[in-house]
């Protein structure tokens, strides 16, 4: 570990190592990027070779219940090129979507990028705002255990955190919709809403309950980080020298546990994402979880490798993302070693 | 996608992260009641379960609670408080494989990256922070919903996402170990590398172990229930509580306790065995006794 | 890597962050609890609504009827425009104000001649000609269309359109044929309107102008679809200017939003969820015979199912009568053979039908009397089998684990295969790998008292591609299908249906425990003011509904 010292303000000097740090950062974020293209090939491979490999197939998804005939049948293979040989299909179905064409639903014969486009909105939602009440809920009472550390209070949150992290959103959301939807009559019972009121007024509550996981999580981890600063020699120092608790507090211990919170981000992203699939089915949203679920359940494959390509693509840039605002929070080390 | 910061350091504050200390002792005391419970009830279940939890009753399906059926009946007319019971079985042991699986791959992996180090170490983290950064559950949705597989499929697609957390914690913990005295002193006396990793260094770090392997039981039931909720994995009439919860969604507004037992009892499981869990890693590992 | 000595770009601007994370948090619930209160004052309806709000189960894939094959979506296409004929109460044509031919006339038993009405406008004021009418029905011919009625018309050998009059050739006689101008696959259509939209035809953007009351005005996938008067109707006038089909999937969601009166009605109540809206209050409960079937097939060519005693041992220990009750609060009816007597009642004289009935042989329920019929068979002892289950099917999930439970009595232990409906389907399609016992439920496609035979039991139909199941083959009962479909007079095809019935029923390759029930909910005081029948979808259903 680095001898700690006190933090300083950037001085005018710094000016041509920040340059350079700019062009690294550029790089960098430029490099990350460019994962993206082998990561979604191999998320590609691994959706077509997953749903051409179950069984079945996708005729009978195009036929869904309708009487048949051996014409028809064969009607739909040609419509849907289904006689090519696999790696064919593969091509075809690539080549499409790196035009922007990811097909058509079989279920529901629209096409897959205005199913998820229509739907996007309400995982959207969901996830910022769930993402927002874990944090602006969660990072504060993390940060006010830490400085009840032991106490009641301090208790209390851990103890609220575990139950939060250790809950099912499923269980948690069928509580809320019981008690708050039905017999509190708060929130409406099913839906997205119409207009924008409204529609906050349906969400509410699916994201209340999302941020609620991501809270528990959160909160304990900013305890934890804090917790980790208080015991460095160099908030023992800033608080010899005479500063107060809570200068040192918000400057110094949790501006740096800001670090392993940002770090963790991506775990909390992922984690709301699969959450919303649970939240959408409970309240019976319109969203992309709902779409994956009826898509998997209903052997509708296309969907399901449109589906898989976005939410890897979600993932893969939410974690680029995270990985960049970590190297602008804690500027030094990458920057250091990079040069290095 | 894979998080820069995945060194010793960081995993080290990583295992500090998900520790807990000082959770009421009351609540541990409660945590040990609800996981004795439930074993008891998974162990000697059938003998106390006041109806047969698959006979179906279909001239008395969907009622409320009643003396004779206390938590009322299913739409097929089972008596809803004896599925309860007779699920606590299938909420041991699917969690439990993953656990123990995650326990023995991620010591196995864990020790052999940390102490080993090099091209072994490097390819073992690269695995990890990439499944790290997947999401597991989205995952054995997929998989389980497109290949049709049942409860077992489940169990096998979780435990192989689950590894990557024990091994990074693990590897962490095993890293700290190499550099202790005791270490180096085993290594002058010729004591062969493998008793070293697994004898001296697993004895060690085996809080953390434990601890994880607990967490990894709680996630595994969240998991698996939720793969149940969504009528994955668990076989249709199996008395399991995900799929109790969505078989019987329907009659959330006329028998709402009925409905959320089986999400008391699933939550209930989840946060004791979390408890218990930290509980270890506080009161055994090295870290905890000296830690904050 | 993470160092702690402090970063060096540490702002004083981050000086009150945990202040501001606070407020900000407090000012996001406030808005979330103000909102949500906001709302609630808001979401009463006024007391005159001339908006129908009518809430659906199912995502509409299109509104071009060629993709959507559903009885959800006949009920709306039903609204918008004609069908050739008017179909009946009992799916029967007739030449009724809302068909678009005032007459029809079968010249030969393989040519219909139709002649459409004059003077019906289609919602952009075109007027509807006897090409546009022939177009509807040779766009489902047409293979690039990928119609999924195409099946409906593997008989048709040609559809012209001449002058006023629309001639439809078949290639053999077919006495079914005379009910598909009143089903689904005859809803009309504009060929030049068609032509224009092409591929966007019935998507959100390009929605199909009908010839009914009312017309599509917007179609929002996965949320809702809005109809509003069609200025160029001409007949009878609904009360409501505006009909909004919004989307509800969760059933329970559906029974709220009913109870609560947010909706003022719905068909779309699930078989096995109808012991719940029984017994709800505040709105009104409707069910009616939707004529169609639930059980199961045994394929009489697997293991040991190619034993007959096994089959009837299975079908003795089915308690129907609590089956029937338990899952459909008694609203089905108990089945005792294919093809349903509602299809046949109305046919023959009651007492022919009721003497008929006396020589099919049923099989009541009986634990003993499985356990004999086991004993005889090559297995007394029973034997294991796998049951595939469609997912999100409730009502087959419910069926398939009373079959488990019932023949576990006798010995046979049934394993259940969940597995994607359309897989599933796709199973009974190759007659592979595994039929051997399948949980069925089909609604009617026709009222032909052959509808189900013909689908069911004819041999050429226990090949790939097919839904004989069962695998099931008697060239006695191929004859009498034949003969019933090749004559005009469905008395005959009605006597045939019961010996059919004495046949299979003495062979059991299928099991139908009871009837679909149709049901409906609405607003208390509201109604049909005459009993829905199994082909109300295809019918103006909004001229029976009553409201207050």
């Amino acid at each position: 570990m680095l001898p700690e010292s006190p933090p300083q303000e950037a001085t005018p000097a710094e000016g041509a190592a920040e340059r350079k740090r700019r062009r690294w950062l550029a790089r960098y974020v430029a490099r990350r990027l460019l994962i993206l293209i082998p990561l979604v090939f191999l998320v590609s491979v691994a959706a077509f070779t997953l749903t051409h490999a179950a069984p079945g197939g996708p005729i009978a998804t195009l036929l869904e219940n309708a009487p048949t005939s051996p014409e028809q049948i064969e009607a739909i293979k040609e419509k849907y090129k289904l006689g090519d040989p696999l790696p064919v299909q593969y091509w075809d179905w690539i080549s499409g979507v790196a035009q922007g064409d990811f097909g058509r639903s079989i279920l529901t014969n629209e096409t897959v990028l205005n199913e998820i486009t229509s739907r996007l909105w309400v995982t959207l939602s969901l996830n910022i705002a769930g993402i927002a009440l874990a944090i602006l809920v969660g990072v504060p009472l993390g940060v006010l255990a830490a400085l009840r550390r032991g106490r009641f209070l301090d208790r209390a949150l851990v103890t609220i955190s575990v139950f939060f992290m250790s809950t099912p959103v499923f269980a948690l959301g069928l509580f809320a919709l019981y008690l708050f939807g039905f017999r509190a009559g708060l929130f409406p019972l099913f839906g997205p809403g119409e207009g924008l009121v409204d529609r906050i007024h349906h969400l509410a509550l699916p994201a209340i309950v999302l941020g609620l996981a991501g809270m528990g999580f959160t909160m304990r981890l900013t305890r934890a980080a804090m917790l980790e600063q208080f015991d460095m020699d160099y908030v023992a120092f800033a608080r010899a020298r005479g500063l107060g608790s809570f200068h040192v507090t918000s400057r110094y211990a949790f501006r740096n546990a800001l670090i392993p919170v940002t770090t963790a981000a991506g775990l909390l992203f992922t984690g709301l994402l699969t959450g919303s699939v649970l939240v959408e089915t409970v309240f019976g949203l319109p969203g992309l979880g709902t779409l994956l679920v009826s898509a998997v359940t209903g052997g509708d494959f296309t969907m399901v490798q449109g589906l898989l390509l976005f939410i890897a693509a979600w993932i893969i840039l939410v974690n680029i993302a995270v990985d960049v605002l970590y190297v602008f929070i804690d500027p030094r080390v990458e920057f250091d070693k990079a040069r290095g | 996608m894979v998080a820069p910061a995945s060194d010793a350091t960081t995993t080290k504050w990583f295992v500090r992260r998900i520790s807990l200390r000082r959770v009421p002792p009351i609540f541990m005391t409660m945590s040990v009641i609800v996981v004795g419970l439930i074993v008891f009830l998974a162990i000697f279940g059938s003998l106390i379960e006041p109806n047969d939890p698959f006979q179906q009753d279909l001239l008395d399906t969907s009622a409320p609670p009643s003396p004779e059926h206390w938590l009322g009946t299913d739409p097929l007319g089972r008596d809803i408080l004896s599925r309860i019971i007779a699920g606590a079985d299938s909420a041991i042991i699917g969690p439990f494989i993953v656990a123990f699986t995650g326990l023995l791959a991620g010591s196995g992996f864990g020790i052999l990256s940390g102490y080993m180090g090099g091209t072994a170490d490097m390819v073992i983290q690269r695995l990890v922070d990439f499944m790290f950064a997947l999401p597991g559950l989205l995952i054995a949705i997929v998989i389980v919903g497109v290949v049709g597989g049942g409860y077992w499929l489940a169990v096998l697609v979780l435990s192989i996402l689950n590894v990557a957390g024990g091994v990074r914690l693990i590897r962490g913990a095993a890293l700290e170990q190499r550099a202790l005295p005791y270490v180096e002193a085993a290594r002058t006396l010729g004591v062969p590398r493998w008793r070293i990793m697994y004898l001296h260094i697993w004895r060690n770090i085996s809080p953390i172990v434990f601890a994880n392997a607990a967490l990894d039981f709680a996630l595994a039931l969240v998991a698996l229930s939720s793969l149940s909720y969504l009528g994955l994995g668990s076989q249709p009439g199996e008395a399991e509580w995900g799929r109790m919860l969505s078989e019987n969604q329907s009659l959330l507004f006329s028998n709402p306790a009925g409905v959320l037992a089986p999400a008391l009892a699933i939550v209930f499981f989840a946060t004791s065995v979390t408890i218990i869990g930290d509980w270890i890693y506080d009161r055994f590992s090295y870290g905890g006794r000296t830690g904050r | 890597m993470i160092t702690n000595d402090g970063g060096s770009r540490m702002g004083p601007s981050r000086g009150s962050s945990v202040k501001a994370l606070l407020i900000a948090a407090v000012a996001i619930l406030t808005l979330l609890v103000g909102a949500s209160i906001s709302g609630a004052a808001t979401g009463k309806k006024s007391a005159v609504d001339p908006t129908l709000d009518w809430a659906i189960a199912t995502n509409p894939p299109s509104l071009f009827s060629a993709f959507y094959f559903g009885t959800e979506g006949s009920m709306m296409f039903s609204l918008t425009t004609h069908h050739i004929l008017q179909p009946g109460v009992f799916g029967q044509p007739t030449t009724g104000p809302e068909a678009a031919v005032s007459s029809w006339k079968a010249v030969t038993p393989t040519k219909y001649v139709y002649r459409v009405k004059p003077g019906i406008r289609f919602s952009d004021g075109t007027t509807l000609t006897a090409a546009d009418v022939a177009f509807s029905l040779n766009v489902h011919r047409n293979k690039k269309t990928g119609s999924k009625m195409f099946s409906f018309f593997s008989n048709v050998r040609s559809v012209g359109a001449k002058g006023n009059t629309v001639t439809v050739l078949l290639f053999k006689p077919d006495s079914k044929w005379q009910f598909t101008p009143a089903a689904s696959p005859a809803l009309v259509y504009s060929k030049a309107d068609y032509a224009k939209k092409g591929a966007a035809f019935g998507t959100p953007s390009g929605l199909p102008v009908g010839t009914g009351p009312y017309k599509w005005v917007e179609y929002a996938p996965n949320s809702r679809v809005v109809l509003e008067r069609n200025t160029f109707w001409k007949g009878v006038k609904y009360p409501w200017d505006r009909i909004v089909f919004s989307l509800i999937p969760d059933a329970n969601a559906r029974l709220l939003a009913v109870q609560s009166g947010q909706i003022d009605g719905t068909f779309a109540i699930p078989g096995n969820d109808i012991p719940l809206w029984v017994k709800a209050p505040n709105m009104k409960f409707g069910s009616f015979n939707s004529g169609g079937w639930r059980g199961f097939s045994i394929d009489v060519e697997d293991g040991p199912f190619k034993d007959v005693n096994v089959r009837r041992a299975i079908a003795y220990s089915l308690d129907k009568a609590s089956i029937t009750e338990g899952l459909t609060s008694s609203r089905g009816q108990v089945l005792e053979g294919l093809p349903p007597l509602l299809f046949i009642r109305g046919l023959l004289p009651k007492a022919e039908v009721d003497a008929a009935l006396k020589k099919v042989p049923t099989y009541p329920y009986s634990v003993d009397k499985a356990k004999a019929e086991l004993a005889k068979s090559a297995y007394p002892k029973g034997f294991s089998t796998t049951l595939n289950v469609p997912n999100g099917c409730v009502p087959c999930l419910l069926l398939a684990q009373v079959l488990q439970q019932g023949t576990s009595k006798i010995g046979i232990n049934v394993k259940l295969n969940m597995m994607p409906g359309p897989q599933r389907f796709q199973v009974i399609l190759d007659h592979k790998p595994n039929l051997g016992l399948q949980v069925l439920g089909q609604g009617p496609d026709s009222p032909h008292p052959m509808d189900k035979p013909d689908l069911l039991y004819r041999s050429e139909r226990a090949a790939p591609g097919f839904e004989n199941s069962a695998n099931y083959k008697n060239a006695q009962v191929d004859k009498w299908i034949d003969e019933s479909l090749a004559s005009s007079d469905l008395k005959v095809a009605a006597r045939n249906a019961l010996k059919i019935m004495t046949v299979v029923n003495r062979d059991v390759p299928y099991i139908p425990i009871f009837s679909i029930p149709g049901a409906f909910a609405v607003k208390p005081g509201w109604g049909f003011k005459s009993s829905l029948g199994p082909f109300y979808y295809n019918q103006m259903w909004l001229s029976h509904l009553v409201a207050k």
